[in-house]
């Protein structure tokens, strides 16, 4: 196995395309990019533990009196970069079906970071948490996964900043592949991440450097959010 | 059960509950009593990020109650000095790039 590292996911997902490359380790966003370039013909192999059941959160300054999600309108409100799942298209679709017009009704200021890694690196969410803990921003949304470390290594101020939403839950990264490529050497590869067990201690650094405790096999339904989310916020034509 | 009362995951809870976890089985159900309005939010979040399971949250007497189900991963915990790498047992812990010096100097200046 060979493997190609990309700068941003969407020259993964045209290697993906163009048959460069036989597996994408893609963001739920890149998936439902390929999805949409191959009319769904493309498959999944695989997904971590930690890449179903996800969430975002908002966030709020404790002393902004923001307690649910109504309270945000008239305030100020972070995203991050503008191509990252849990931090601002997500987020801009659930605002926007619980009756909040995130054009008209909050002021948002965004964090662009590391564009093209689909809010991967975590970078823009660091901002985003900073600028709610500083009062730069009234609330604010993350994922999660960043507010569950963050809050394990003692990263947040609680005193400035609380959590005040949980979001519906959604799935993230997955292995994908072209219909046409799905083979059984695939099945074999995707029965080996299977069977890695992170009570193994030869499998358990390398698990704890990919962020999960498991593989697990896909949950497609988990994707639908995502798919809904960037036609109600436009997200491929604004972006194209 | 953990009475949290109002402490935060930053303030120590989260060593309380990995003290709680360490000593279930995967599958048993750990119960967290708090009084603070936040902690589903954070909770939920922890127990993903620590790969246990969210069974949810009520209200009880005015207190937040919380479930979560112990995941099947468990925390490395050892007493065996071989596995302190680099540390010297008669120096400590020192941080990176720290130069250790015996503790028996005259403290006069």
């Amino acid at each position: 196995m060979e493997r190609m590292l990309f700068s941003n996911y969407e020259a993964q997902v045209e290697a993906l395309l163009s048959g460069a490359i036989d597996i994408a380790w893609n963001t739920n966003l890149a998936y439902v990019r390929v999805v949409r370039r191959t009319n769904g013909r493309c498959k999944v192999l695989a997904m971590r533990d930690t890449d179903v059941e996800f969430t975002t959160v908002l966030i709020a300054g404790t002393g902004t009196g923001i307690n649910k999600i109504a309270d945000l309108k008239g305030r100020r409100v972070a995203f991050g970069s503008r191509d990252s799942g849990q931090a601002a298209i997500l987020p801009a679709y659930f605002l926007t079906t619980n009756g909040v017009d995130v054009q008209k009704d909050i002021s948002v200021t965004r964090f662009d970071l590391d564009v093209g890694k689909h809010g991967d690196t975590g970078t823009s969410e660091v901002a985003v948490l900073a600028a709610v803990t500083r009062g730069e921003a009234d609330a604010g949304a993350v994922g999660d996964r960043y507010w569950g470390r963050a809050l394990a290594e003692g990263g947040v101020d609680r005193t400035k900043v609380k959590a005040i939403w949980t979001s519906p839950p959604y799935c993230h990264c997955n292995f994908t592949v072209l219909e046409e490529r799905d083979a059984k050497d695939l099945d074999a590869w995707t029965e080996a991440l299977l069977e890695m067990d992170y009570n193994n201690p030869s499998h358990r650094s390398i698990m704890d450097m990919e962020g999960l405790k498991g593989w697990v096999r896909p949950q497609l339904a988990g994707y639908r959010p995502l798919f809904e989310a960037v036609e109600v916020v436009g997200y491929f034509s604004a972006s194209s | 059960m953990l009475d949290a009362a109002s402490l935060t995951l930053g303030e120590g809870l989260e060593v309380l509950l990995s003290r709680k976890f360490d000593r279930l089985l995967p599958g048993e159900i750990l119960e967290v009593h708090s009084d603070d309005p936040s902690i589903e939010h954070d909770l939920r979040a922890w127990a993903r990020f620590t790969a246990h399971e969210w069974k949810g949250m009520r209200v009880e007497n005015g207190r937040f109650v919380c479930s979560i189900k112990r995941g099947t991963a468990q925390r490395i915990i050892t007493t065996d000095p071989s596995v302190w790498l680099e540390a010297k047992r008669e120096t400590g812990f020192a941080p990176r790039g720290a130069i250790v010096r015996s503790s028996n100097a005259s403290a006069s200046s």
